[in-house]
């Protein structure tokens, strides 16, 4: 039944070229498990957008309603907790793992001619990973969110010249409410995550292009 | 990949035994995520809501043979908020009988009104007509109108569950 579907499809688009090309690609001999950091990067990613939808059919980044919905996703939604615990503990476990990843590409040179620009698309995806995390960090709406976002916010206010205007471009205005968490929920689902899928598709297309870079 | 049926007794290849162990792990790996996720999506579907009986009126203030609309004043959880909510109930005495009807029209849930002059309850949706036994008279409605089931405690008329009667 499977192959017969799988028959009718390949006979139209050539299916099991393009399958063969992507499963079946040889990897060359000294690749070992240091290589499966950026894979397993890409699978908290996964994971994280996979549980990031979830969480929204519930969330409301609204002043007054923000925290009552996250503790309404914890204690009585079923695996309430254990979504958000998948997807607060995954934002840790994927920025230590791309920390990870880098380490890895840095000590065997990976980053040198001719992947110079995959180190840079890599070193704006770190910057990514970390605007999901600063933007997520403030939507429980709890004291420590408020108050990580004002110490944050500051720091970028703290900048020369065009301080005062980066934050109020953060905040949305002089002060920490509405606008500001409006703004941070509105980048963490929509704006961050659209630069994220073009990154990691240039990332994984260089990688492919070019190969993994010759052992030491 | 390797699609042929492998027969008993034939060893199975490392590399299509790799395939299935990796398609497994993926299966497995999924369904660890995939059953909360539905879950957690699927719960208000899920979960059973408990009915409250609600304080309507009291008994005595029922006129005979006449229908009146009471607005009753609950407190309803709407997911992470609590609000007072009003809702409305026809009330119907016939003879000793006292009648609970849901306030809406049976066809598709538009309010109705009491025509006195016609002695109908009659929809301005679509023309839904019912007597005030709740039969249907006239218009699309599928089934009378559906009823609360209903204590007396006190002297006091209680609404509880919805009933819904087939036509």
């Amino acid at each position: 039944m499977f192959n017969q579907v799988y028959d009718w499809m390949d006979e139209r688009l050539q299916l099991k070229a393009t399958v063969r090309n992507i499963l079946e690609h040889p990897v060359p001999d000294h690749v070992n498990f240091l290589h499966c950091f950026g894979g397993i990067t890409f699978t908290l990613i996964v994971v994280q957008a996979l549980t990031g939808m979830f969480l929204a059919l519930y969330y409301v980044p609204a002043p007054e309603q923000a925290f009552a919905s996250v503790e309404y996703i914890s204690r009585e939604v079923a695996f309430g907790k254990a979504i958000r615990g998948m997807h607060r503990v995954g934002a840790s476990l994927a920025v230590i793992m791309v920390v990870v990843h880098m380490v890895r590409v840095y000590f065997t040179g990976a980053y040198k001619k001719p992947r110079e620009m995959n180190w840079l698309i890599g070193v704006t995806l770190l910057f990514v990973l970390l605007g999901f995390g600063f933007t997520g960090y403030l939507l429980p709406w709890d004291q420590k969110a408020y108050w990580a976002t004002a110490v944050g916010t500051n720091m970028a206010g703290s900048v020369p010249v065009i301080g005062d205007f980066l934050l109020k471009v953060l905040r949305g205005g002089t002060e920490l409410g509405s606008l500001t968490l409006t703004r941070f929920y509105a980048v963490h689902i929509w704006f961050l995550p659209a630069g994220l899928t073009g990154l990691l598709a240039l990332h994984f297309y260089m990688v492919r292009k070019q190969g993994i870079a010759g052992p030491l | 990949m390797d699609n042929q049926p492998k027969t008993a007794g034939e060893p199975v290849s490392r590399r299509s035994f790799l395939s299935y162990s990796l398609g497994l792990s993926g299966l497995a790996f999924s369904a660890l995520l995939g059953v909360p996720l539905a879950g957690f999506a699927l719960n208000p579907a899920l979960v059973k809501e408990n009915v409250k009986w609600l304080e309507v009126i009291n008994i005595e203030e029922i006129p005979a043979d006449q229908p009146l609309r009471v607005n009753v004043k609950f407190r309803r959880k709407d997911g992470w908020a609590e609000k007072e909510e009003t809702k409305s109930i026809w009330v119907v005495k016939l003879g000793g009988e006292v009648i609970a009807y849901s306030a809406l029209c049976t066809h598709l849930g538009c309010a109705y009104t009491w025509r006195e002059e016609q002695k109908v309850f009659y929809c301005p949706c679509h023309g839904g007509m019912f007597d005030i036994q709740g039969n249907v008279t006239g218009g699309p409605p599928p089934r009378p109108l559906d009823r609360y089931e209903t204590k007396v405690e006190n002297g006091r008329l209680l609404a509880g569950r919805l009933m819904r009667k087939e036509g």
